[in-house]
C-alpha cells in the first residue's frame, strides 16, 4: 500500500487538497497528524511504501512550552525520522520560509532544518528563489532540491460575482476606488503598514475603501481600530470567510496588497490572479524577480522606518489605482499552471522516489 | 411457597452488586399470579449475596441459592432450572432490566397459543439506546403467534436467553440445558430451542432491556478465551442448524459470518489466535460459506467478503493483511497463503487465480503504477474508446478537463466534445485545444440539453468502447488505460470504476460504499446489487454494442439525465466488471454554479422523482435485493437530499399537482418491506410527503435536522405521520420516543397544559408500545402518567421540585441517621444507594434499608460506613417505588448540627460542606488517614524543593519556609 502522511494536515488550507489530488487519483493512500505528539505516534508505521511529507515545521518546536521541551521534541524527532528512514520511508520537506515567524527557539530551529535537509530526499521549494535565500542559514543538497509551483485556485471557488455585484454586497459605492486585503491578520503580514498607507492615500482619494476580511485576534482586531484611516471607508470582516465568499471580497477590489515581510511564498498573490485582480507585495529582491514578468504585481520599497514603508507603498497604490491594472494578464497566469498540473508535477517526484 | 408457582424467574449472578437491586425490582415488580425468583450466586466476590438477602428478607418469593465456586453463567443457569418448579421459565441477567408488564404478556401468548415458548425484543441502554441486534430484524416488526422457524428463518438471529419464556416441559423433553464452562453459552440452547419447538411466538414490543456496559462478557468479544468458546459454540450450532432449510441456514450463516465474525475486536483475537484455532474457525466459515444464498452473498461488502475468504482460507497471513489493510499498518513483505479457488468463486472474488487476485486487492504493488508510460501512438484508424464530453458554460473548467484528457496517451483515444449553446469562453478553449491535438471533435449544438448533447455524442462516436465526462470535471491519466485492459480480459459490457469527489479544501472518495473496494470481473447486478446505487455515467466504460442495442438514451430532463441509462445498462449488463482504482475525479462545484443549486425546484423535484419511478420500474424484474439497494438510494441516499432541499425551498402546504401525481407513483411502487427498512425519521417525513401533508413533513425535517420547532408542532406531526399507517409500528414507537416524550423531560419547565394534553392524546392508544422501563428514567414516569390520559398527572411528573425528596443527616450513638418525611401518595420507600463521584452515574450501590414509621409519615436508615467499598465524595438518592414505578431522585441532604461533631463522633462518614448537598463524603479509615497526615506534613517540603530545582536552572537552593 503506497501511503504519504503529510504533518501538519491543516483541514482549511486548500494547497494539501490539491496537491494530493493526482497521487489519490493513483492509487497513494494520504493521512496526517498535525500534532508532534501524534506524529510520534503514526512515525513507527511508516515503512518502505510509505512517504513523510514535512509541510511545515512550526509544529515541531513553535509549540514547546520551553528551551528544555523544544530540545526534548527536537531529539524525539530526529530519532524517530532516522528508524522510519532506516526502515525504508522516505522524507520530503517544503520548504516555506527562512524561519518560522516569531521565532522561539532560533537555535534549535537551525538544527531541525539542517537535519531535515540531510535526511529528506526531497526539498520541495515553491519558488526557484527560496533555496538561495536560506543557504546561508541552512544550505539545501542540489540534488535534493526540486521547485514545484504553487498552482492557482482556478476551479476550487465558487465563480465570483462581477466587480459592481461584489461591490454592491459589500455595501460600496460602484466609483469608490477599492484596496483589499484578505487573508488571517497576523503581525508578520504587515496589516499595519497598510493602514497607515490609507490614511495618506485617504487624503488624495477621498472617497477611497479599505477592505479588510480575515480572523484576527482580539488584539489584532483592536490594534485595526486604533490605526484604522480616519477619512477612508472601512469594510471588515474578521471571522472566518467561507469558501463561498471568498471570491466577493476579492472582486470588490480594485487592487489588492499583500504587505507581507520575510515570505518566501504567498497563496494569497495566487488567490488574486485566480480572481483577476492585480496586487502589490513588498519589493524584495526575490519577490522582484519571481513577478519581474508579471505586470498585474507591483512592489513597494520596505523602508528604514514605519512611515518610510507606509510612503512608500501609499505611493505604490495610488500608481496603481491610477494606472492601468492588467488584469486580464492575471487571469492568465493563473490559468498557466492549475491544479492538476501541479498533481501531476507532484506524481512524476513520486515517481521519480519510487525509481 | 408449596404450591408450583406460574413462572420461575433464574438470575446467575456474580460481580453485579451494583445492579442487581434494579434487576431484581424488575422482576418482582411482575404482576404474574405466582412466582418464584431464584437467585443463583455464583461466588460472586462482591456483595451480592448480601443485597439478596437483604431483598429476600422482605420478598419471599425470592430465593438465593449459592454455588461454593465459581462455575460460570451456563452452570448457574443449570442449577436454577433444576431447582425450578413453575410452569414457565425464564432466563434474564442479574444485571439488565425486564420490561414492566413483560412476563405476565408472555405467559398470555404462550397460554392461548400453546407454543412451547416466546420471544421478544429488546432493547440496549448503558450507552444510547437502541434495539438489541439479535431483536432488531423485520421479523419482530409483528406480533407473531404459532410460528416456526422454517416459517420465519430470520428468528435464528434471535440467539439470546434472557428475553424468551420456556415451558419447563418443553426444556426438559428437548434436553435444553446451558453448555458449562464456556462462554458464548446461549448460542446452542437457543438454536436447539428454535429447532425443535412445534411453534414459537414472537412480541414486537420490548420485554427486556439489555444494560451495554465494559466488563460484560458480551463487550468482551476480543477476548481470546471467548473468541475460542465462540468458534466453539457456534460450531456445535452450525451442527444442529445443518439438516434444517436452506434459508435458515442461510440465515444462521449469514448472522455468524457477516454480524459477529467480522467484528473488529473477534478478527483481531482471531488473527492473534493459534494455527488450531485458525484451522477450526476456518472449516467453520467454509462450511458457512456454502449456505450463504445469494441475496446472502449479496449484502457482504467486498472487503467483508475478502476477510472471510481469508479467514476461511486458513491462512493466518492472508488474515493479518486484511486486518493492516483497515488499520493502515506497514504490510511490506507479503507471502500469501493460497485461497482455494471454490472459496474465492464462491463469495463472487472474481475471476482471476486466487492469489492474484489477493495480490491486486491487498499487494503492496498498485495497478496504475505498473502501466508503461508510452509516448502517443499513431492514432491512424478507429480509435478504443469514444470519450463523449457535453459542455455548456465551463471556461474556468474545460481547460484542465481537457489537460487532463490529453494526458492519456498509452491508448487510442477520441474526445467528442459536443457545446451545448455556451455563452462563454468555452467553445474557444476546445477549439483552441482541438487545434493542438486531433483527437479532440468539437461539435456545437445550440440549446438542446445536457441528456441530448451526450447521445449526440453516442451517435458520432467511432470507438470499440465509449465513455463519458462532464466539462468541469478531471479525468486521471491511466483510467481509460485500466478500463480498457479489464473490458478486453473480461469482456465485459460494462466496466465500472472507483472516483473521488473533489471539494475546496478535501477529497471523498468511499468505494466500499458501492462496492467499489475490489476488482470484480464478469458480475452481474444481481450478484452485486450494491452497483445499482451507484448511477454516474462518467466513471464507466461501456461496450459500445451493448450501448447501442440495450441501454436507454439520456432523456432530455433537467435533473438526473443518467440514473434511467445507468440503471439500464446495469440491469441489463450480462457482464460488469468493477475498476477499484480511480477512473475519475468529480468537481463539486461550490457556488451558485452547480447543479446543487438548483435542486429545490418543483420542476426539478418533479423531473428527478419521475427518473426514479422510471428506474423503479425498470428494476421491476430483479433480484428482492436489487430492489431494496434502489429503493434505499431513493428514500435514504439520492432522493432525500432532493427532498430536503424541496421541503426547504417551498412553502407549499400540499404538493402541485404534477408533484402529487409522481409522489402517488413513487409510493405506489416502493414495496412495504423496502420503505419500513430506512430510519424511522426518513419513513415518518416520506409517509407525510406521500399523503401530500408538506407541512407537517417540514416540521419533522426541521427536528432531524436539529432545528428549533414548536412541541405542539411536533406532537400534530408525529401524530399525522402515525395516521398516514405508512411506518412500521416500531418506527412511529421510536419517532414518538424521541420526538416528543424525550422533548417533554428537556423543556418540562415550559411545557403548558395544552401540550400535555396533546401528548396524552397522542400516546394514550399505543401506550403498551412506547413503554420505557429503565429505573428512574423521567421517560418511565411518562408512559405512566400517560396512561391516566390526565395532563395534570403529565404536568406533575414532569416537575422536578415535586420529585426530589429531602432528608436530615443527624448523629444518634449507634451512628449517622438519614431521616425524612413521606409527602403524600401511596409511596414505597425502598433503600438509599450511593454512587461515586466520577463514575458511571449507574454503578449504585444500595447502602442502606430504609423502615418507615408506624403512622407511614416518615422514614428513616441508619447509614453504615461499611457499606462504601472506598473513601470518595458519594452521590446519594433515594430509591422510590410508588405508583410511577421505581425511581431515584437525588437526596437533598441537609445536616442538622455542626459537621464537626460528626467528625467527633464518627470520623469515617462526614457530610459534605455544602448545606442541602446530595453528597456523602466517606473519610479513609484512620489509621490510614494518620499514615496520610504524616506523609503531607513531608510531601509540601520535597514539592518545594522540586520546584526550586527545576527553575533554578538546575543549581540547587536551600530556602526555609
Amino acid at each position: 500500500m503506497r501511503r504519504i502522511h503529510v504533518f501538519p494536515s491543516w483541514r482549511d488550507n486548500p494547497y494539501l487538497n490539491m496537491l494530493y489530488i493526482g497521487a489519490r487519483a493513483e492509487g497513494w493512500t494520504i493521512d496526517g497528524s498535525t500534532t508532534l505528539a501524534r506524529l510520534l505516534d503514526i512515525l513507527p508505521s511508516l515503512g518502505p511504501s510509505s512517504i513523510l511529507h514535512v509541510h511545515w515545521t512550526s509544529p515541531i518546536l513553535q509549540d514547546q512550552a520551553s528551551l528544555a521541551e523544544a530540545r526534548a521534541a527536537l531529539d524525539a524527532f530526529r530519532n524517530s525520522i532516522a528508524q522510519a528512514t532506516a526502515r525504508g520511508a522516505r522524507v520530503l520537506w517544503t520548504v516555506h520560509n527562512l524561519l518560522p515567524h516569531g521565532v522561539r527557539y532560533l537555535e534549535e530551529e537551525v538544527t531541525l532544518r539542517k537535519f531535515i535537509c540531510d535526511i529528506a530526499d526531497v526539498v520541495f521549494q515553491l519558488n526557484p528563489s527560496t533555496a538561495s535565500v536560506v543557504d546561508d542559514l541552512f544550505p539545501i543538497p542540489p540534488e535534493k532540491l526540486v521547485t514545484l509551483r504553487h498552482a492557482s485556485y482556478i476551479g476550487l471557488y465558487a465563480q465570483p460575482p462581477s466587480r459592481d455585484a461584489a461591490k454592491n454586497a459589500l455595501g460600496i459605492p460602484h466609483s469608490s476606488p477599492t484596496v483589499g486585503f484578505v487573508g488571517q491578520i497576523r503581525p508578520y503580514k504587515g496589516v499595519d503598514t497598510l493602514l497607515g498607507a490609507m490614511e495618506r492615500v485617504s487624503k488624495t482619494l477621498p472617497d477611497v475603501t479599505l477592505l479588510l476580511a480575515g480572523r484576527a485576534s482580539e488584539n489584532g482586531v483592536r490594534a485595526i481600530d486604533r490605526r484604522a484611516p480616519r477619512n477612508a471607508r472601512i469594510i471588515r470582516s474578521h471571522e472566518f470567510v467561507p469558501d463561498t465568499e471568498i471570491g466577493t471580497w476579492f472582486t470588490a477590489a480594485d487592487i489588492l496588497v499583500f504587505p507581507y515581510t520575510r515570505i518566501l511564498n504567498s497563496g494569497s498573490v495566487l488567490l488574486s490572479a485566480t480572481f483577476g485582480r492585480a496586487c502589490i507585495l513588498p519589493g524584495e529582491q526575490h519577490l522582484r524577480s519571481e513577478h519581474a514578468a508579471n505586470r498585474w504585481v507591483s512592489f513597494f520599497d520596505i523602508g528604514e522606518t514605519p512611515e518610510e514603508s507606509e510612503d512608500n507603498l501609499s505611493t505604490a497604490i495610488l500608481a496603481a489605482l491610477k494606472g492601468q491594472l492588467h488584469e486580464d494578464d492575471a487571469r492568465r497566469f493563473a490559468a498557466e499552471y492549475v491544479t492538476t498540473d501541479m498533481a501531476m508535477d507532484f506524481v512524476h517526484i513520486l515517481e521519480d522516489l519510487e525509481g | 411457597m408449596s404450591e408450583e408457582p406460574l413462572l420461575s424467574v433464574i438470575v446467575p449472578a456474580y460481580g453485579v452488586a451494583p445492579y442487581i437491586a434494579d434487576c431484581l425490582w424488575s422482576i418482582l415488580r411482575q404482576p404474574v399470579e405466582s412466582m418464584e425468583v431464584i437467585v443463583v450466586d455464583d461466588a460472586s466476590p462482591d456483595t451480592v449475596a448480601a443485597i439478596v438477602r437483604d431483598i429476600a428478607r422482605e420478598d419471599s418469593r425470592v430465593r438465593l441459592i449459592s454455588h461454593p465456586r465459581n462455575r460460570g453463567l451456563g452452570a448457574a443457569r443449570n442449577t436454577g432450572l433444576d431447582a425450578a418448579r413453575g410452569k414457565f421459565i425464564a432466563f434474564p441477567d442479574s444485571d439488565d432490566l425486564v420490561a414492566r408488564d413483560a412476563y405476565p404478556r408472555m405467559i398470555d401468548s404462550l397460554e392461548r397459543s400453546g407454543s412451547d415458548f416466546v420471544t421478544g425484543a429488546a432493547e440496549e441502554f448503558g450507552k444510547g439506546r437502541q434495539w438489541y441486534w439479535t431483536t432488531a430484524g423485520r421479523c419482530f416488526d409483528v406480533r407473531r403467534t404459532r410460528t416456526t422457524l422454517a416459517d420465519i428463518p430470520e428468528l435464528i438471529h434471535d440467539h439470546t436467553a434472557w428475553n424468551k419464556l420456556y415451558r419447563r416441559d418443553f426444556m426438559i423433553h428437548e434436553g435444553i440445558r446451558w453448555p458449562e464452562g464456556v462462554k458464548c453459552e446461549d448460542v446452542v440452547p437457543s438454536v436447539r430451542a428454535y429447532v425443535s419447538a412445534r411453534s414459537i411466538d414472537v412480541l414486537p414490543e420490548p420485554v427486556y432491556y439489555y444494560r451495554r456496559r465494559a466488563g460484560s462478557i458480551t463487550t468482551a468479544l476480543g477476548d481470546g478465551v471467548t473468541v475460542s468458546d465462540w468458534v466453539a459454540q457456534q460450531t456445535e450450532a452450525a451442527e444442529i442448524v445443518a439438516d434444517e432449510t436452506d434459508r435458515v441456514r442461510a440465515e444462521f450463516a449469514e448472522k455468524v459470518v457477516a454480524h459477529e465474525l467480522l467484528s473488529a475486536s473477534r478478527l483481531a483475537a482471531l488473527t492473534l489466535g493459534d494455527a488450531v484455532l485458525v484451522q477450526r474457525v476456518g472449516e467453520l466459515v467454509t462450511t458457512l460459506i456454502s449456505w450463504l444464498d445469494r441475496d446472502a452473498l449479496a449484502r457482504l461488502e467486498g472487503d467483508s467478503r475478502w476477510a472471510i475468504a481469508a479467514i476461511a482460507g486458513r491462512s493466518p497471513e492472508a488474515l493479518r493483511i486484511v486486518r493492516a489493510r483497515t488499520t493502515l499498518e506497514a504490510v511490506d513483505t507479503v507471502t500469501f497463503g493460497l485461497l482455494p479457488e471454490p472459496l474465492v468463486s464462491s463469495l463472487a472474488l472474481g475471476r482471476r487465480s486466487p492469489e492474484e487476485a489477493f495480490h491486486a486487492k491487498f499487494g503492496a504493488s498498485n495497478r496504475f503504477s505498473s502501466y508503461s508510460r508510452q509516448v502517443v501512438r499513431d492514432y491512424e484508424g478507429n480509435p478504443e474508446i469514444s470519450v463523449v464530453v457535453p459542455t455548456h458554460n465551463v471556461e474556468t473548467f474545460v481547460g484542465e478537463l481537457l489537460w487532463s484528457l490529453r494526458r492519456a496517451t498509452d491508448v487510442r483515444l477520441e474526445f467528442i466534445i459536443v457545446d451545448d449553446n455556451s455563452t462563454d469562453g468555452t467553445w474557444d478553449i476546445v477549439q483552441r485545444h482541438a487545434d493542438e491535438d486531433r483527437r479532440i471533435r468539437p461539435l456545437r449544438l445550440v440549446g438542446r440539453g445536457g441528456g441530448q448533447a451526450r447521445n449526440t455524442g453516442v451517435e458520432l462516436a467511432r470507438g470499440r468502447y465509449i465513455a463519458f465526462a462532464d466539462g468541469d470535471d478531471i479525468v486521471p491519466r491511466f483510467a481509460y488505460r485500466a478500463m480498457l485492459e479489464l473490458a478486453e480480459k473480461t469482456g465485459s459490457d460494462v466496466i465500472t470504476g472507483s472516483y473521488l469527489k473533489l471539494f475546496t479544501t478535501s477529497t471523498w472518495g468511499d468505494p466500499r460504499r458501492w462496492s467499489y473496494d475490489y476488482e470484480l470481473h464478469g458480475t452481474t447486478l444481481a450478484d452485486h446489487p450494491l452497483l445499482v446505487r451507484q448511477r454516474t455515467c462518467w466513471n464507466r466504460l461501456f461496450r459500445r454494442e451493448f450501448w447501442v442495442s440495450s441501454v436507454f438514451p439520456f432523456p432530455s430532463v433537467p435533473r438526473a439525465n443518467d440514473i434511467v441509462p445507468m440503471v439500464s445498462a446495469m440491469a441489463r449488463a450480462t457482464s460488469i466488471s468493477v475498476l477499484p482504482e480511480t477512473a475519475y475525479i468529480y468537481r463539486d462545484r461550490p457556488g451558485s454554479g452547480s447543479m446543487t443549486a438548483r435542486l429545490g425546484t418543483t420542476d426539478s423535484t418533479v423531473s428527478y422523482l419521475a427518473e426514479e419511478v422510471a428506474c423503479a420500474q425498470l428494476l421491476r424484474e430483479s433480484s428482492t435485493e436489487t430492489r431494496a439497494q434502489h429503493w434505499h438510494t431513493v428514500l435514504s441516499v439520492d432522493g432525500w437530499p432532493h427532498l430536503g432541499k424541496y421541503l426547504d425551498a417551498s412553502t407549499d402546504q400540499h404538493p402541485e399537482p404534477e408533484l402529487g401525481r409522481v409522489l402517488d407513483e413513487l409510493a405506489r411502487l416502493v414495496p412495504e418491506e423496502c420503505f419500513h427498512a430506512v430510519t424511522y425519521e426518513k419513513q415518518a417525513i416520506w409517509s407525510l410527503v406521500f399523503a401530500g401533508e408538506l407541512r407537517h413533513a417540514r416540521v419533522l425535517y426541521s427536528v432531524s435536522r436539529n432545528i428549533e420547532t414548536s412541541l405542539i408542532e411536533v406532537i400534530s406531526a408525529v401524530r399525522a405521520a402515525t395516521e398516514t399507517g405508512s411506518p412500521s409500528s416500531r418506527s412511529l414507537m421510536r419517532l414518538r420516543w424521541k420526538y416528543v416524550t424525550r422533548r417533554l423531560v428537556e423543556e418540562r419547565a415550559s411545557v403548558t397544559h395544552e401540550i400535555a394534553a396533546a401528548a396524552v392524546s397522542l400516546f394514550r392508544e399505543h401506550i403498551s408500545g412506547c413503554e420505557i422501563a429503565v429505573p428512574g428514567a423521567a421517560e418511565d414516569l411518562l408512559m405512566t402518567a400517560f396512561r391516566t390520559a390526565d395532563p395534570h398527572e403529565v404536568l406533575h411528573v414532569l416537575d422536578d421540585q415535586a420529585r426530589q425528596p429531602s432528608a436530615r443527616l443527624s448523629a444518634t450513638r449507634r451512628g449517622l441517621r438519614l431521616e425524612g418525611k413521606i409527602r403524600g401518595g401511596s409511596r414505597r420507600y425502598l433503600s438509599v444507594s450511593a454512587s461515586l463521584d466520577g463514575t458511571d452515574k449507574h454503578l449504585r450501590i444500595p447502602i442502606a434499608r430504609i423502615t418507615t414509621s408506624a403512622d407511614g409519615d416518615t422514614w428513616s436508615a441508619m447509614v453504615d460506613r461499611e457499606r462504601f467499598p472506598r473513601p470518595g465524595r458519594w452521590h446519594i438518592s433515594l430509591d422510590i417505588e410508588d405508583d410511577w414505578g421505581l425511581r431515584r431522585p437525588a437526596l437533598r441532604i441537609a445536616v442538622q448540627a455542626d459537621p464537626d461533631r460528626f467528625r467527633r463522633i464518627r470520623p469515617v462518614v462526614a457530610a459534605s460542606v455544602k448545606r442541602e448537598s446530595a453528597q456523602l463524603l466517606v473519610r479513609k479509615p484512620i489509621h490510614r488517614r494518620m499514615l496520610g497526615a504524616v506523609v503531607r506534613r513531608l510531601v509540601p517540603r520535597m514539592r518545594i524543593l522540586t520546584v526550586r530545582r527545576r527553575y533554578s536552572g538546575g543549581a540547587l537552593r536551600l530556602g526555609g519556609s
